[in-house]
């Protein structure tokens, strides 16, 4: 996992729960990475799973809106740090489907080591679109927050429902998304 | 406890920013070696290549860029770029950077030395992700060497049409001149047919005419001998004298009728050619001749077989040996016969020791009639040689004499081999 999401992870935890109880989740953790995460670094996911499960631990919030949560809180932040990807786009629809085929290729050409998860579309109406996400790491609920953080930066709603989960014993998560 | 995390903060902050420092480092030197690796590309490109702002300023150059136009780069850098290339092909500061797609036009480059070059120039437009125009790469070819090729090629052309055009005036001027040749050959053609009438009507003419001369000859010469006969008892001396210069006369006029009529037929008469031995005719002219005691005929062997007319072939030997023996001033006189091979001809000679004959009298012994002393004094009707000439010219050949007064003649003449069946030389 790349550095970017243990710095947003930390800034998450930090506007939350506060500095202190982050430190004490990070030294709760027995954390494989010694020095801090730095953003174009890449960092085992065991270390991003131990810092979410302490969370979850000590704040006594479920995992599923936790992730939701910390989904939610990144979009913001990443568009602002990447504004050239959600810029050349004015609804979330076009800019989703971007992700597959510009942002990860962007990605790539800078991190040619960063594992991505992957999604493929399917485009039943123009004010739908069925998006699904496959990945080892099952952040699906990452993704809802993701989803829902592009929304609100498009200010466009966007209802969603879950067809298909990695958690449930699927090979991929289908979200059936409709627009505004 | 707030100092304590806020120190615990801080120090990762710093140690951050030391790994942060320390992949720029790595990320510098990256990109370091992929920019050298670029640009060993771009200085080993054999075409030109100069990049552009989107101002039209010129912002790098390659290696063949700096050779070709013999600037350096520090020169080169900030440049107009339409201040290099001839203008009209859209690359002015307002418009050529941009120009969205790629484009390629023939054009021509202005060196430091102010030398043009013509080239063909690729332009593209670099773009950023929002779409922004960050500049044109232009690749430039020089085309001299093919412009110089196609000049060749221009000039090859243009002298190719040009002697084509010539060449299909001179084929219009050869075929007027053929129909002007055939219009003459025609015009030869009908020209001749009237000649041989002509000739044909001539020797008809000379023989009608010398037939016909013959009988009222005869008639003069049997009379004049009847009155020599009947009234020599009658007449005095003077008298019996002119009437045997009549009956000379009469019959030098009846030779001379004769040799006309021998000469008429050479062309009129036409006898059947056959394959002959000249050695054989030559013996059978030497008995035929029963030529004078003092007199050697030679025949010198070998002699050829030939194909021609026996009759004429007869004529022509008899008359050259009969002529040595008639004209023979010596009292030893020797005439030989020969022959050798002439390469397409066979050339025979009859060879005297006679009297010789001037080389002014060359052409002139075979005239017709033209004898070279005075008739009174030596017999002879001038038309023994002519008829020889005629016979040997329509066989295709020719007759000469080589002589020298007092040391004998020696007449050639040629056959051509043409007419001769392929045999070698028999024995005589």
């Amino acid at each position: 996992m790349k550095g970017i999401v243990f710095n947003l992870l930390e800034e998450f935890i930090t506007s939350m729960l506060g500095e202190e109880k982050y430190e004490e989740i990070v030294a709760g953790c027995d954390l494989k990475t010694k020095e801090p995460f730095v953003g174009p670094g890449t960092y085992p996911d065991e270390d991003l799973f131990a810092i979410v499960g302490k969370t979850v631990a000590v704040s006594g919030i479920a995992l599923p809106d936790a992730l939701r949560g910390f989904g939610r809180f990144c979009f913001p932040r990443l568009a602002e740090k990447f504004p050239v990807f959600v810029t050349a786009h004015n609804h979330p629809k076009p800019f989703l489907k971007s992700v597959e085929t510009v942002i990860h290729v962007e990605v790539k050409k800078l991190y040619p080591d960063a594992v991505l998860p992957s999604f493929t579309y399917d485009n039943p109406a123009p004010d739908r679109l069925i998006m699904r996400y496959s990945s080892k790491r099952r952040l699906c609920h990452l993704m809802e927050g993701l989803i829902d953080g592009v929304a609100e930066y498009y200010k466009t709603p966007i209802r969603r429902r879950q067809t298909k989960c990695l958690l449930e014993g699927g090979n991929e998560c289908e979200f059936e998304l409709s627009f505004g | 406890m707030k100092e304590e995390i806020l120190e615990k903060k801080l120090e990762r902050e710093r140690q951050k920013v030391n790994i942060l420092e320390k992949m720029i480092e790595d990320r510098t030197r990256e990109l370091y070696i992929v920019n050298e690796y670029l640009q060993n590309i771009n200085n080993s490109m054999a075409d030109t290549l100069i990049v552009v702002n989107p101002d039209g300023t010129i912002r790098s150059a390659n290696r063949a860029a700096l050779n070709m136009l013999g600037y350096t780069e520090d020169e080169l850098r900030g440049k107009d770029i339409e201040t290099l290339f001839e203008k009209g092909v859209g690359t002015g500061p307002s418009g050529f950077g941009r120009q969205d797609s790629a484009a390629r036009s023939e054009t021509t480059c202005v060196t430091k030395a102010g030398r043009n070059i013509p080239v063909i120039l690729s332009r593209s437009t670099m773009k950023d992700l929002d779409g922004a125009v960050l500049g044109v790469v232009c690749l430039a070819l020089d085309i001299s060497e093919r412009k110089k090729t196609e000049e060749k090629l221009r000039k090859a052309y243009d002298e190719i049409k040009a002697t084509q055009d010539a060449s299909l005036s001179i084929m219009e001027d050869m075929e007027i001149q053929r129909k002007k040749l055939e219009a003459t050959v025609r015009e030869k053609d009908a020209l001749m047919s009237q000649v041989e009438r002509a000739n044909k009507e001539l020797q008809d003419f000379a023989y009608i005419v010398s037939h016909d001369l013959k009988a009222p000859l005869r008639a003069i010469g049997t009379i004049s001998s009847w009155i020599a006969e009947d009234y020599k008892d009658k007449l005095d001396d003077a008298g019996r004298e002119q009437l045997f210069v009549l009956l000379q006369r009469t019959k030098r006029m009846h030779d001379m009728i004769e040799g006309i009529l021998q000469y008429s037929r050479v062309g009129r008469i036409k006898g059947t050619p056959e394959t002959i031995d000249t050695g054989k005719v030559a013996e059978q002219v030497r008995e035929a001749l029963s030529s004078p005691a003092n007199m050697q005929i030679k025949i010198h062997a070998p002699m050829p077989a030939i194909f021609i007319d026996p009759v004429q072939i007869n004529q022509i030997i008899q008359n050259l040996i009969s002529n040595a023996i008639k004209y023979m001033d010596k009292p030893e006189g020797l005439v030989e016969v020969g022959c050798r091979d002439a390469g397409e001809f066979w050339e025979f000679y009859v060879k005297d020791n006679g009297p010789g004959i001037e080389e002014k009298h060359f052409e002139r012994i075979f005239q017709i009639f033209q004898t070279l002393k005075a008739r009174d004094e030596f017999e002879s009707t001038g038309i023994g040689l002519t008829i020889v000439k005629k016979i040997i010219e329509q066989s295709g050949g020719r007759v000469w004499v080589e002589s020298e007064v007092g040391n004998g003649s020696t007449f050639k003449f040629t056959i051509p081999k043409g007419t001769t069946p392929p045999t070698s030389l028999p024995p005589l």
